[in-house]
């Protein structure tokens, strides 16, 4: 079931990978911005400290780079945590309703097309859901008029009792099969 | 008809790359951002008390702007490479959802003809499986309807006013296969 192929857009549901992006992006700001900040105390306080101290450091050479390894080891530490969560949330997201819609296919699929297919008004992909109740919707309606008319079908075809009676409703019968047929040939199979 | 029962949602797989792929790219920009601001920062030697403390000073002066500017640019370049992941990531799974609203929409208009075929490496392989499950009941179903529906139109085709002693059997037979056109249609809950 699975075949390669290239999508020449790859930009098609921009609310749900706008708010992909945007949750990554964040989380990495995020951590920059602490990063930042942490770098900046930590350095000033270094720097205080070697100012205010009685002796100079002759050679300064790399003065904060203790400071950098700390600050960077958090942030990584951090981002990679950051990341974790939010994939793990983002997937959530998207499982909840995919598996949901699975098992409503799964009935559909079994023949049961009354159950409506409702999903939550915050989860995502609501429109394919919407589009999975309206194919059940309309495959309902079709089959729905099958039943009515095997109905029908069955109602008259009880109605004769000598073919005299039959010659009378024949025409009907005769109408009845061919809009069965109609119905039936509705589907492309 | 194939029976696939597996995870139905995304797979483990595409949530430990996207979280590997943005992490290395994020651990990457710190690490240059790193190598930037360790030369900036980094100090000549001073021969003198005073010109040691000038250049402390200094560094003290200009130390927020510049990690400030080194780490904004990095921050730049990670948002930019973090966003293409996340594109070709949700690409993974919008994709398939954009091509089975399409597979739907003609499930709805009639078409049982189909089979909808996602790329390798896309997500949401259960989704369409799923699908294909149902198209493939359906498509039995009708065909099953339409074999009921000519064999009792063959039944009603063979009905003759001369074969009077023959009547009985013949509504009895017609009743049978309208019957089963009925049965057939009963093996779904409308």
């Amino acid at each position: 079931m699975t075949k390669n192929y290239k999508r020449r857009k790859y930009f098609i549901n921009k609310e749900v990978q706008g708010k992909f992006i945007i949750k990554f992006v964040i989380a990495s700001i995020l951590v920059t911005l602490s990063a930042i900040t942490l770098l900046n105390y930590l350095a000033y306080r270094k720097l205080d400290t070697v100012l205010f101290s009685m002796k100079l450091p002759q050679h300064h050479g790399a003065i904060l780079e203790n400071e950098m390894l700390y600050v960077n080891g958090l942030a990584i530490i951090f981002i990679i945590f950051a990341f974790i969560i939010t994939a793990k949330k983002i997937v959530n997201r998207i499982n909840g309703p995919v598996i949901k819609l699975c098992s409503d296919i799964d009935r559909i699929a079994l023949g049961n097309l009354k159950n409506r297919i409702r999903l939550r008004e915050k989860d995502e992909f609501r429109d394919f859901g919407e589009g999975v109740d309206e194919m059940r919707k309309k495959l309902h309606e079709k089959f729905k008029s099958i039943s009515l008319l095997s109905g029908e079908l069955q109602k008259l075809s009880g109605e004769a009792k000598d073919p005299k009676g039959f010659q009378m409703i024949k025409k009907q019968l005769d109408g009845k099969f061919v809009e069965l047929d109609r119905l039936i040939r509705q589907f492309n199979l | 008809m194939v029976k696939e029962k597996s995870f139905q949602g995304i797979s483990h797989s595409y949530l430990q790359k996207l979280i590997v792929r943005c992490s290395f790219l994020f651990i990457a920009g710190i690490f240059f951002a790193s190598i930037i601001f360790y030369f900036s920062s980094l100090q000549t030697t001073a021969s003198t008390y005073l010109e040691s403390f000038k250049l402390l000073i200094q560094l003290r002066h200009e130390i927020l702007t510049k990690s400030i500017v080194i780490y904004s640019s990095a921050t730049l370049f990670i948002i930019a490479g973090i966003s293409c992941i996340c594109v070709f990531y949700s690409h993974r799974i919008v994709g398939p959802i954009y091509r089975l609203t399409q597979f739907v929409k003609s499930i709805a208009d009639g078409d049982l003809s189909g089979k909808v075929v996602l790329r390798g490496n896309d997500e949401l392989q259960s989704l369409a499986g799923s699908l294909n499950r149902l198209v493939w009941s359906y498509n039995k179903n009708v065909r099953g309807l339409a074999v009921k529906c000519r064999q009792a139109r063959q039944t009603f085709s063979e009905f003759s006013s001369e074969e009077q002693l023959d009547f009985e059997n013949y509504c009895s037979r017609l009743s049978n296969d309208i019957k089963e056109i009925e049965t057939e249609v009963e093996k779904l809950k409308l």
